[in-house]
């Protein structure tokens, strides 16, 4: 009698294992159909985003037309804020007296250029990822995955998965002690049938309005010599310039490069310093990391680097401070 | 020796040659009015700077009993690695680095010495300015607004700057 329980138990827990959908796919693959989920589904959600002590709520909405995505981000609390980006044209709508708009006076300009795409294939090398699970989020089921990383150099990450259609619903970043550094969590998410009005902006007056487009890097055939170079990244992270134009030498004179590991990025501003000062600095805002440091070029110039990104301040201050100057 | 990296060997030979040549000596003045100023210390007590009464007066056991006047250069001018701008030189000795860069692929990039020039490290620590703080905003936002363009419809980055301190 016991036995025969015991097989029916074993049986039926061979069963579910076989029938849980989580289950038939694997981590790495769950990954996979999150992120093209994020580019060819229709929805539209309210999400909570918090950064160390900050708290915020946004829309997002995200319609494919004529095969074209269509997204439109708005900031719900404090100031009216708002993304709108067409394939690779992106529109930001801000009021007048907006903090961003004096901050971007702080450094010079650089246009955006296509640097990378999401990838996945190599994430394995420098993380473990693996299933956790299974919850619900935004009265969802979902998916859990945990993505750790092999070592001290980037943070870990936690993410629920509509389990319907792979849309992230819940992402959590951890330092390396576990505690949590920034969140993102939708509260309320339809799924499909989204009216394409959605994704057009409303009109404010007074409102100001800045178009970007991500240039591609075939616009620029020739590309302008970077001279600063870190000695020294985390293994897994692959460099990208950021800015390439021949012509922003003169104007700008910023040597901007992007790593990512498919996970976590940092970007390297190296910018000429208009004096001798000298800037040493470190901040962090939840995950993000801001490390400057000061260094003097073989001309005898002083020169600011800014590593910032969502790596711990420990290795932004190596990057930072091993350059390598590049004749 | 400004940077008190020289050994007690060093320093001798190079006062010594100092005090012996005018060109030198005034150079020397020079480099530190030049850094005094940058260290916002002003031009107070540089009547005591006077190179024949540094004269090894306090750069060893050894050497002439110390005088107020050898404390003051030691304290202004050969402050200790703690207080002074403590640039290292960074003589990088590269003969082959192979560096992979990713620019769409991967290229290999072989860098000999010849390509690599040398770099200082400042490493003194101040107090930042508010543009300092402005600046490293400034850039957090740019990293976040180029991370979420490159990165098709993940809105995670877009928060960053959208979410970004509201109050001015």
């Amino acid at each position: 009698m016991i036995s025969s329980i015991c097989r029916s138990a074993v049986l039926v827990l061979v069963i579910s294992a076989v029938t849980v959908p989580g289950a038939e796919r694997s981590a790495l693959e769950w990954l996979d159909v999150m992120n093209r989920a994020f580019r060819t589904l229709d929805y539209d959600g309210v999400f909570s985003y918090q950064s160390g002590a900050g708290l915020t709520t946004l829309r997002l909405v995200h319609v494919v037309i004529d095969g074209i995505e269509h997204e439109r981000i708005i900031h719900l609390d404090g100031a009216r804020r708002e993304f709108v980006r067409r394939g690779r044209e992106i529109t930001r709508i801000l009021q007048p007296k907006d903090k961003i708009l004096e901050l971007e006076k702080a450094v010079p300009p650089t246009p955006f250029v296509q640097a990378f795409s999401s990838r996945l294939d190599a994430i394995g090398d420098v993380y473990k990822v693996e299933l956790n699970g299974s919850g619900r989020v935004a009265g969802r089921r979902a998916i859990r995955l945990r993505i750790v990383p092999r070592d001290e150099d980037r943070y870990g990450v936690g993410i629920w998965l509509d389990h319907a259609t792979g849309l992230l619903l819940r992402y959590e970043r951890y330092d390396l002690q576990g505690s949590r550094l920034e969140g993102f969590q939708f509260g309320h998410l339809t799924i499909g049938d989204i009216p394409r009005t959605a994704v057009i902006p409303e009109e404010h007056a007074g409102a100001v309005t800045t178009k970007w487009k991500l240039e591609s890097r075939g616009e620029f055939p020739v590309e302008r010599p970077m001279h600063w170079r870190p000695q020294w990244v985390p293994r897994g992270f692959d460099r990208y310039r950021s800015n390439i134009s021949p012509s922003m030498r003169d104007r700008d004179r910023v040597d901007a490069t992007i790593y990512t590991d498919g996970v976590a990025t940092f970007s390297v501003f190296v910018q000429a310093m208009p004096n001798r000062r000298v800037v040493n600095f470190e901040r962090r805002n939840g995950a993000t990391a801001v490390v400057t440091r000061t260094l003097q070029g073989p001309m005898g110039k002083n020169q600011l680097v800014t590593v910032v990104g969502e790596v711990p301040a420990a290795t932004a201050r190596k990057i930072a401070t091993d350059m390598l100057y590049l004749r | 020796m400004v940077d008190d990296e020289a050994d007690e060997f060093e320093v001798r030979r190079i006062l010594g040659e100092i005090a012996g040549n005018s060109e030198l000596k005034s150079t020397w003045s020079r480099y530190h009015i030049i850094s005094s100023i940058l260290k916002r210390e002003g031009l107070s007590g540089m009547e005591e700077l006077d190179l024949e009464d540094v004269s090894y007066g306090d750069i060893g056991p050894s050497t002439s009993p110390k005088t107020s006047v050898n404390r003051t250069l030691k304290s202004k001018w050969l402050p200790g690695r703690e207080t002074l701008v403590a640039s290292f030189a960074a003589v990088i000795v590269v003969l082959v680095i192979v560096i992979t860069m990713n620019d769409e692929g991967t290229k290999q990039v072989e860098l000999t010495d010849a390509l690599v020039a040398p770099v200082s490290t400042t490493t003194e620590e101040r107090l930042p300015e508010e543009s300092d703080i402005r600046r490293a905003e400034a850039y957090l936002i740019r990293h976040a607004q180029h991370v979420s363009m490159n990165s098709s419809a993940a809105p995670i980055p877009f928060v960053k700057v959208i979410a970004h301190e509201t109050e001015r």
